[in-house]
């Protein structure tokens, strides 16, 4: 008996096998390109996708057939929606997160019913990143294929309908639209109405372990997987992540240091909506029932130190390639131990919650000629961590505290780096044995959702082996907390001189 | 036919050149001197080894050129300003000099600030800068034993003279600039010597900087190869050789010294206090020397600094990339902006001082844009100084550039464009300051006259290149300019902020 998790992001999809005991039995991933028919346009071509997805999927089936699949669940990215027939087949490209249309949807929102109601109804912050907005301008845009369209599904949906199940989608990804009652659990008749989507357009939102279908005969075969493998709905990635990381707590969150930087705190109480607003800050299910979470997240984050290398570090980047080794290793070994004197504002690239900000740019402030490579990437990194500093601080008004990290991502194996985000946050900061969480997490709401396990929550923690605690220096963080002060200063004084540049 | 040898000892290394009657360079020899850090704060160099590199120098271009050393005219000094070296009746130095960059003193300048308060500058002639008057007071404080036996206070270029002649003795260009003369009378400044307790007679006696101080003694003859008995001319502080060098020779003219920081002198008639101004004697008679240093802009070391950053190393081949690179970048850098402010601000109030820092980075800014920003936010530095000076009436009607950076052409277009000043570019190029210093030996022993109204020195300074302002990036740079300020302006006070916890 085994389990497999299916992750579809931005960059790429994997699929990962996992044993009743949480082991990794295979993994496979495989890569694509975002698709950009104008230069703001940003869509995935989901025919290309679904066939990556089969080759994953087909990939570990083969590499696990000793100890069968007897469920799966997939987890994704949210906002993008693609258009499917009654027939299983896809009717076009999904529009992702980054496209810039829709943007007079987005503002038409903003008016009726105002992001204050929105906010409450919703949880989240108007933007233009979510499916609503995108999915009007489809319908007046392509108008024959929004009539076409049987149904509109995010990825996880997507994928469980092309195996063979019913169109769904759990509440984490249902909550990325902007259609979607946070109370109710539902699709909310008022935003479906404000927007413009009629309901039947949209899966039905089912929980997140629930079962929605099982895997057609015929694509088990191609597949390579035993008959009637059950599907399971899985959620959107921040939150099987956090699940598959063992973030089930109040108190704790992932700390994903990716290309991007994303902070998902978990808690078991609605915080109120007005509080959260202001701070920029959404109120998200997590894929574990009676939790929700926030996503914090800067886009600066780990693409700055690529952007330090091919800057800085060309001819030790080219060296390193050639030894085999990373240059990342080369570069965080430069890092100087004490905090650096340098303030940096980490808007390197678009900001979202709490900031959002997409016109701002980044500042490096307190050159001295001494300066080092290292100290300029600490103080780089520094900016990053104040930036989310900052962004709990805002919600610990709302009462919700994060007592422990936990890292993922490309980042977490970098002592240096962990280090001193618990110094600066004055929280420890733990690395996990397995860094696939996002697979892991859709394996477990596949164990749950067939009954081999009863609990998600309870089944992550046994799972999740931590490797490495990073505890707050007391006297380095004091010494961060005025540093703090100094970061907090510069973005109110530069915000307008910068959307200049 | 006559020689001349000219010979500088800056902060980080000491040039020796020896150029004939036609005011061409015949040999250039440099090598570098430590700057010892002992402490935290303590910026120090060992007198011996500016001796040492003096001697090498100097020898070296007596052997490239194989003259005969006895056809030198004459031979005068450059160097770095301020420094504060005690030695013995003896002349023999009483541990290293503490040099121009020490911060030791702090807390001695406040003591002065306090003393005379707003009179200050009435009292001295100048504010308070880098003069080593603080220094001595450190010293009369901390190592007593060691004011007491000094018998006099020499400066760099003071010390060559004691090396070369044997004399304790100084030149005005050096000693006017510090706190303890006094230039409206032309002596010691006794009011503030008893204010702050310091002893007159540890200083040594002054010369004017074209006339001959002595000459070369046997003993400096033995260790340097010159003819003893040839004559020794005063010198002077490295920025007035300098704009020697350049033709910076009467009222109005400028020079901008870049090197590690701009330090941008200007030619006036009268040598009065001015607030926000510092002031010496010029090497040449009745002209005096202002410098606005306000700011301390870093136009090469914010170079070095980028090409540490970029390649690893600050070599010249890499600064030819970095020229290359920049020219690949529009102008304003796509929206980046630099603050070249990378050293400690000698401005006294912490929430003006300036940070140096990058404004307007994203994940796609380029190593081209980095290096033009560079150019783009030094020449902007520039612009607001030359503002400063015109709202104090002091018209600067163009710039004579000298240093590493002048080594772009691309970076002196941009200078001239966004100031809107025609940009000169002398061809005594890096080693200006010694080159300089051999004009000065000729106008000193009479090799060059000083009664033709400076024709003849005139003729002798050359350009090599000039740069008219641009109108077509005009609209582009003013821009940029204002967004400078602003961001200068908002960010003012980080400079104290960030500051490294000495």
């Amino acid at each position: 008996m085994s389990l497999l998790g299916i992750d579809c992001g931005t960059t790429g999809c994997k699929a990962g096998i996992v044993d009743a005991e949480g082991q990794f039995l295979a993994l496979a991933y495989r890569e694509y390109e975002i698709v950009r028919p104008q230069p703001d346009w940003a869509e995935m071509d989901s025919r290309t996708v679904w066939q990556k997805v089969k080759e994953v999927i087909a990939e570990v089936a083969q590499a696990a057939r000793h100890d069968p699949v007897t469920a799966l669940s997939i987890t994704s990215m949210g906002e993008a929606m693609t258009p499917v027939s009654a027939e299983r087949a896809i009717l076009g490209n999904c529009l992702l997160m980054v496209d810039a249309r829709g943007r007079e949807y987005a503002a038409a929102l903003d008016v009726r019913p105002g992001r204050e109601h929105l906010h409450a109804i919703n949880g989240n912050v108007l933007g233009t990143a979510f499916s609503a907005p995108k999915l009007a301008w489809v319908r007046d845009h392509q108008p024959d294929l929004f009539r076409r369209a049987h149904r509109f599904l995010l990825w996880a949906g997507l994928v469980g309908y092309l195996l063979g199940g019913e169109p769904a989608t759990d509440r984490s990804l249902a909550n990325r639209t902007l259609l979607f009652d946070l109370h109710t659990g539902d699709w909310s008749p008022e935003l479906l109405a404000a927007m413009g989507i009629p309901l039947d357009k949209l899966p039905r939102v089912v929980p997140s372990h629930a079962v929605i279908g099982q895997v057609d005969d015929r694509l088990a075969d191609e597949l390579g997987l035993a008959r009637g493998v059950k599907i399971i709905a899985g959620g959107h990635d921040q939150c099987c992540t956090a699940l598959g990381a063992g973030v089930v707590k109040p108190g704790r969150a992932v700390y994903g240091i990716g290309t991007f930087l994303c902070v998902t705190p978990v808690y078991d109480v609605l915080p109120p909506s007005n509080i959260m607003l202001d701070a920029g800050m959404s109120i998200e299910h997590h894929v574990v029932p009676g939790l929700y979470v926030s996503f914090l997240y800067n886009g600066t984050g780990g693409s700055v130190l690529r952007w330090v290398r091919d800057t800085m570090a060309c001819a030790e980047h080219a060296e390193a390639r050639a030894r085999g080794a990373d240059v990342y290793d080369q570069l965080m070994a430069e890092l100087p131990a004490m905090p650096t004197n340098l303030i940096v504002l980490p808007h390197f690239a678009p900001c979202g919650p709490p900031t959002f900000d997409d016109r701002s740019s980044g500042v490096i402030a307190g050159l001295k000629l001494g300066t080092s490579r290292g100290e300029l990437i600490k103080g780089i990194l520094e900016g990053v961590t104040y930036y989310f500093a900052e962004g709990l601080s805002l919600i610990a008004r709302a009462g919700l505290q994060v007592n422990e990290f936990r890292a993922t991502g490309g980042g977490a194996k970098s002592d240096a780096w962990l280090q001193l985000t618990a110094d600066i946050l004055g929280r420890p900061i733990v690395r996990l044995e397995v860094s696939e969480c996002g697979v892991l997490g859709a394996a477990i709401l596949a164990g749950v959702g067939s009954g081999v396990f009863s609990s998600a929550a309870e089944t992550a923690e046994a799972f999740v082996r931590i490797t490495r605690t990073c505890e707050p220096s007391l006297s380095t963080h004091a010494l961060y907390r005025e540093r703090l002060e100094r970061y907090q200063q510069l973005y109110p004084l530069l915000k307008d001189y910068l959307h200049q540049l | 036919m006559p020689y001349l040898l000219g010979i500088d000892v800056g902060t980080s290394s000491t040039k020796s050149i020896l150029i004939d009657e036609r005011g061409q360079p015949l040999s250039v020899a440099s090598r570098g001197h430590p700057t010892l850090n002992p402490l935290p704060g303590h910026q120090e160099q060992d007198p011996q080894s500016w001796w040492n590199s003096v001697r090498a120098t100097t020898r070296q271009v007596l052997q490239e050129t194989e003259i005969r050393p006895a056809e030198i005219a004459g031979i005068s000094f450059s160097g770095q300003g301020c420094a504060c070296l005690p030695v013995e009746r003896t002349g023999q130095p009483l541990g290293h000099a503490i040099i121009w960059t020490d911060a030791r003193a702090g807390r001695q300048q406040a003591r002065i600030r306090e003393i005379f308060g707003s009179e200050l500058g009435k009292v001295t002639g100048n504010d308070i800068y880098d003069q080593p008057e603080p220094r001595m007071m450190w010293i009369r404080e901390n190592q007593p034993e060691r004011y007491q036996r000094t018998h006099k206070f020499l400066t760099t270029v003071s010390y060559l003279i004691l090396r070369f002649t044997g004399k304790l003795a100084g030149n005005t260009s050096d000693w006017g600039f510090h706190l303890a003369f006094d230039r409206a009378t032309g002596s010691w400044n006794r009011r503030f010597l008893q204010a702050v307790g310091l002893d007159g007679q540890k200083l040594p006696d002054l010369y004017a900087s074209h006339q001959a101080v002595g000459e070369v003694s046997p003993a400096a003859a033995a260790e340097t190869g010159l003819p003893a008995g040839t004559p020794v001319i005063a010198g002077g502080q490295d920025s007035t050789v300098v704009a020697l060098a350049v033709g910076a020779i009467e009222a109005g003219q400028s020079v901008m010294m870049r090197g590690t920081t701009d330090l941008l002198s200007l030619c006036t008639a009268h040598g009065d206090y001015h607030p926000g101004l510092y002031t010496t004697y010029a090497v040449l008679p009745n002209l005096y020397i202002r410098y606005d240093m306000q700011e301390v802009v870093a136009a090469g070391g914010s170079y070095q600094w980028l090409a540490t950053m970029l390649f690893g190393e600050a070599t010249k081949a890499r600064f030819e990339v970095m020229n290359e690179l920049a020219g690949g970048s529009p102008a304003g850098s796509t929206g980046l902006i630099y603050l070249p402010y990378l050293l400690i601000s000698t401005q006294p109030d912490p929430a003006r001082q300036r940070a140096g820092s990058f404004f307007g980075l994203t994940t796609t800014t380029a190593r081209a844009d980095l290096c033009r920003a560079v150019m783009e936010g030094t020449a902007c530095a520039l612009r607001e100084t030359v503002e400063r000076l015109a709202r104090n009436d002091i018209r600067v009607a163009e710039l004579r550039l000298t240093g590493g950076p002048t080594e772009s052409a691309l970076w002196n277009q941009i200078t001239a464009n966004v100031t809107g000043l025609p940009v000169l570019v002398p061809s005594s190029g890096g080693g200006a300051a010694a080159y300089g210093a051999a004009l000065l030996a000729g106008l000193g022993t009479g090799a060059i006259p000083m009664d033709d109204g400076y024709a003849t020195l005139r003729r002798l300074v050359t350009l090599r290149q000039r740069f008219e302002p641009q109108a077509q990036t005009g609209p582009a740079y003013e821009r940029l300019y204002a967004a400078f300020c602003q961001l200068a302006g908002n960010t003012a006070g980080f400079g104290a902020a960030l500051k490294e916890q000495l």
